[in-house]
């Protein structure tokens, strides 16, 4: 993936006529949005049930 | 020995070595001298707290006791001896030549050594500030100091360091020590003695015999803080644990290292800050997740309290022959001091110090970048080229960052201020791109998710984006959808 330019930030950041802003607030569905916290809910819960990662391995060496 | 206040020219390591002993002389030296060094102060009688505890739980019961009182060295930059002596009498004048003097003296003003009088270790409470940061070193496990000479109040930013005694305390209780300064000061509290902390761990073992990990963390329970830890051999990659090690730093929070020098045996430092890393990599996730992009990832120069060493030590995390996390314990291709011989220590773990409130455990930061990911990606696309970072921070200090940054919607700012409550500690989770931060989200990390696989959201502080974007239109879309308010960019 190439390094985005300046250009392509601005792209993305363009701020939109009042007309502009309506539509895609209309396009936008409720649904969609859910389904991507969804997602996110879905890797967390997986994340969060596979930790292994707090037993303690180095408990009988002594540090001085 | 005169007891009052004594005004001496900076003479080097051998007059180091003279008051503090061979170990660190020639590293001190360096570091003052890098600061740019001229003159000191010494104080005759100090009584030190820190040592006072092991005075009179150790030393006192001794055979042969030494003294109880301490001396205070006082460095000062751009100022002869006579120069320095001028400014205190200005300082103490009652003139209306006092405030200017005073500034002065602040101005100038490198930090302290306490001399300790045991004869293998000297170099007691010593806090010196840091380098400047150029924008590159990151310190924020230091704290501000006061310190009170003559009457005269002056302060020093950094983090207090000190040789181990083995008598009351090693080398753990002593790293220990020095992360709590930090997380003492920021609860308001007053940080432990190397005795007392020694003594919490319960070990049945004399205290030169060192600690083990459970035994640190024991400690750190019964003083009243949270013990967090982590191991890179439980990860399977070393990104992973270098990004922890940064998410700490950035909270504020020092962390314990406990390693395993090329000898074999066990010692530990305390990480006080590190260097900007040369990029961002990748931090694996587990379960096939998309891995996180992250600077941290490529974390390498620390900056190290060790006892063997010195203060705020350029140190390196490198990758080992076969896979395992390796503490470079200097600059290999410039050793400060020359004398010292760079060698490599395999890392055990980190145990981090927490405030009893901050419930969170350290990696749930990263599972909780992990859940906003999917939602960046909806929001951003996949042009932009995101990473991430993550760090605890106080709800104070949230809010008045917001209040602070200019960018910032005003009338959505004035929102989030005046209605939102913040936990006392919080979450940070931002997505960067280039160097400009687009979003934070802001959680609750006083509690573990009562809701599996659902954090506790407080707010979006999208200050990057503008709310007529489509980023900015999607946000609002997500923050409604959480129930939480959004602080947008103000329009341009």
């Amino acid at each position: 993936m190439t390094e985005p330019t300046e250009e392509h930030k601005n792209t993305i950041l363009r701020r939109l006529t009042d007309e502009e802003a309506k539509e895609e607030a209309d396009r936008l569905t409720d649904e969609e949005v859910k389904t991507v916290i969804e997602e996110g809910r879905k890797t967390l819960e997986a994340l969060e049930a596979s930790d292994n990662s707090r037993a303690i391995r180095s408990s009988k060496l002594r540090f001085s | 020995m005169s007891d009052g206040l004594q005004f001496l020219e900076f003479e080097g390591s051998s007059a180091l070595a003279d008051e503090f002993g061979e170990r660190s002389a020639d590293y001190l030296e360096i570091y003052l001298r890098d600061l740019g060094v001229t003159s000191i102060a010494l104080e005759g009688h100090y009584i030190d707290r820190h040592y006072l505890d092991e005075f009179a739980n150790y030393y006192s019961k001794s055979f042969s006791v030494p003294e109880a009182h301490c001396r205070r060295f006082h460095f000062f930059s751009q100022c002869s001896q006579e120069e320095l002596e001028q400014a205190f009498l200005d300082a103490t004048s009652g003139s209306d030549k006092m405030e200017p003097a005073l500034e002065t003296l602040q101005k100038l003003y490198l930090g302290f050594i306490v001399q300790r009088p045991l004869e293998a270790a000297r170099v007691g409470r010593t806090v010196l500030k840091t380098y400047p940061d150029d924008g590159r070193r990151f310190y924020k496990a230091c704290r501000r100091y006061d310190v009170h000479i003559a009457g005269l109040k002056l302060s020093v930013e950094g983090l207090a360091f000190q040789h181990q005694d083995r008598g009351a305390a090693v080398c753990a209780s002593t790293a220990l020590w020095s992360a709590l300064q930090r997380v003492a000061f920021a609860a308001g509290r007053k940080t432990a003695t190397p005795h007392a902390i020694t003594r919490a761990a319960c070990s049945p073992y004399p205290a030169s015999d060192g600690l083990r990990n459970p035994e640190m963390a024991t400690a750190l329970s019964k003083l009243g803080y949270i013990a967090d830890f982590f191991e890179p051999e439980a990860f399977g990659n070393s990104a992973t644990f270098r990004a922890l090690l940064v998410a700490s730093l950035d909270s504020g929070l020092p962390v314990v290292l406990s390693v395993s020098t090329e000898e074999g045996a066990g010692h530990a430092v305390t990480l006080t800050g590190y260097a900007e890393p040369p990029g961002t990599g990748q931090v694996p996730l587990p379960l096939l997740c998309d891995p996180l992009e992250m600077a941290s990832a490529q974390l390498k120069v620390v900056y190290v309290h060790d006892d063997n060493l010195g203060p705020h030590a350029h140190y390196e995390l490198l990758d080992g022959r076969d896979g395992e996390l390796v503490l470079q314990r200097g600059d290999a291709s410039s050793p400060r001091p020359p004398s010292w011989r760079v060698d490599r220590c395999g890392v055990f773990a980190g145990l981090v110090p927490k405030p009893a409130k901050l419930r969170m455990p350290i990696p749930d930061l990263l599972k909780n970048v992990a859940f906003f990911t999917p939602s960046w990606t909806f929001v951003f696309g996949t042009e932009l080229r995101l990473h991430y970072k993550c760090r605890f921070a106080t709800g104070v200090e949230v809010k008045q960052q917001l209040l602070r940054n200019v960018d910032a919607d005003p009338d959505q700012r004035q929102w989030f201020l005046l209605n939102c409550s913040l936990p006392r500690h919080v979450g940070v989770l931002s997505a960067i791109t280039d160097q400009t931060p687009l979003c934070e989200v802001v959680i609750d990390v006083t509690e573990v998710d009562r809701a599996p696989g659902t954090p506790s959201v407080l707010g979006l502080l999208a200050v990057g984006v503008e709310s007529k974007t489509t980023p900015g239109i999607r946000l609002s879309r997500i923050a409604k959808l959480l129930g939480v308010p959004i602080v947008h960019k103000r329009a341009s």
